[in-house]
């Protein structure tokens, strides 16, 4: 059960940074971010999301601000240019992988 | 703020680096008030302290918080880990390969100062600095960002044109060994007949041998960097094999002058004088027990030749195909 635990956490791992860059086209800050995941089904642990966040936003993926909302400092995400590029060649990809895999075990007959 | 949360952040702010602190604590921070003040909108009150802690459960362990923060480090990372694996053993084997043959033959000339412990320990000893050294140059590789390419100009052709076979270990290293003691006794670093006592009798080579001082140190001395070589490649190919043949055909080439040759010992002194037909005579059958196992080698080395070149036709036209 190791095993299979490993290996969807491995599936999961790429899919979790396609669909944080795919909402982040539309502004968002860390917990509107982490309950707009779990509304589509996809529920990401607060140790794994806010870590990725940094990370995509050291890598220019995602700009970030701090605003003051609701009398607290939030910082607020958003896509990037470069962010908007890598997310449109990351969906091309998760499209043809997704077509492939469909094909391969036979779910599109 | 609760003072749970700051106990947290406190814990996580102790792992991490004293330049990125203030910043991934201050983002950090944020994210547990988003969480905080989130939850407690959806039930509409504020949080228990159960619950509170829950959220900070979340998270994770401060250590693993702090880890996810920054990037992943190593002393020896994935990309050149197998590199050190295979030269920290050829290190550890080479070293040892030298050293023991030397502690083993001091040992026996000079007499056993140090006893069988003594030798196995200064074996660990050099095995031990010897891993110590090889992997210290691998952490400052890894640091400097600096990678060994070799595995990356790798082709798959190399299967075909340059390996023959891979090779037996135990084989080469009983060759080095046994080359290395030579090239010792032959240059004089290590005597066989201190065990003598002074002033009763010797035994010297005789003049026979005098032409071969060069011959025998190259021909030694390139099977020693040749098989030396083979081990820390891994494989035989057949350049190797074919210096394998003619470094080994030329040693029984040696032999064969020696056998013929009269007097190979001279002996002084009454019980070497005695003994002398008879130390003679097992000499030489000694040389041709070396030679017949020299012969053996070079018939397996190029029987391995011989298979290669036959097996290539079919090789190619596989990949042709």
């Amino acid at each position: 059960m190791e095993t299979s635990e490993s290996l969807r956490s491995e599936i999961r791992r790429g899919a979790i940074v396609l669909a944080v860059l795919g909402l982040l086209r539309r502004e968002h800050y860390g917990y509107s971010l982490r309950k707009a995941l779990a509304e589509q089904g996809m529920v990401v642990e607060e140790g794994t999301l806010y870590p990725l966040i940094r990370r995509l936003e050291q890598q220019g993926l995602l700009s970030s601000e701090w605003r003051i909302e609701n009398k607290r400092r939030k910082r607020f995400y958003l896509l990037s240019k470069d962010g908007e590029v890598v997310f449109e060649q990351l969906s091309r990809d998760w499209r043809e992988i997704d077509a492939s895999v469909r094909a391969l075990t036979g779910e599109l007959t | 703020m609760n003072d749970l949360v700051e106990r947290y952040l406190h814990a996580v702010g102790g792992h991490l680096r004293e330049a990125r602190r203030d910043d991934i604590l201050e983002d950090l921070r944020a994210a547990i008030e988003d969480e905080i003040e989130g939850r407690a909108e959806s039930l509409h009150r504020p949080l228990q302290p159960d619950e509170l802690a829950a959220v900070l459960e979340g998270f994770g362990h401060p250590l693993s918080v702090a880890r996810s923060y920054q990037p992943p480090r190593y002393l020896i990372g994935p990309e050149l880990y197998p590199d050190w694996w295979r030269i920290l053993r050829l290190a550890i084997i080479v070293a040892l390969a030298i050293q023991v043959p030397v502690l083993l033959i001091v040992g026996a000339t000079s007499g056993w100062v140090t006893g069988p412990f003594g030798l196995l320990w200064q074996s660990l000893s050099l095995a031990f600095w010897v891993a110590a050294w090889v992997t210290v140059v691998f952490v400052a590789l890894e640091y400097s960002g600096e990678r060994l390419g070799w595995r990356g100009r790798w082709r798959a052709a190399a299967l075909v044109n340059d390996s023959t076979g891979p090779i037996r270990r135990g084989d080469v290293l009983t060759n080095l060994f046994s080359e290395g003691v030579f090239l010792l006794w032959w240059n004089g670093v290590i005597k066989l007949d201190q065990w003598i006592p002074p002033n009763t009798f010797s035994i010297d080579l005789g003049a026979a041998w005098q032409p071969l001082y060069w011959p025998l140190n190259v021909i030694f001395g390139l099977a020693f960097v040749l098989h030396l070589l083979v081990l820390w490649r891994g494989v035989w190919q057949r350049w190797t094999l074919v210096t394998e043949i003619a470094l080994n055909l030329t040693l029984v080439a040696v032999i064969a002058y020696l056998v013929l040759a009269p007097d190979l010992l001279m002996t002084r002194g009454a019980p070497a004088d005695l003994a002398g037909p008879w130390l003679e005579r097992t000499l030489r059958v000694a040389l041709l027990v070396i030679a017949g196992f020299t012969l053996w080698d070079a018939l397996a080395a190029f029987r391995a030749y011989w298979r290669d070149r036959n097996e290539r036709p079919s090789r190619d036209a596989v990949a042709a195909g």
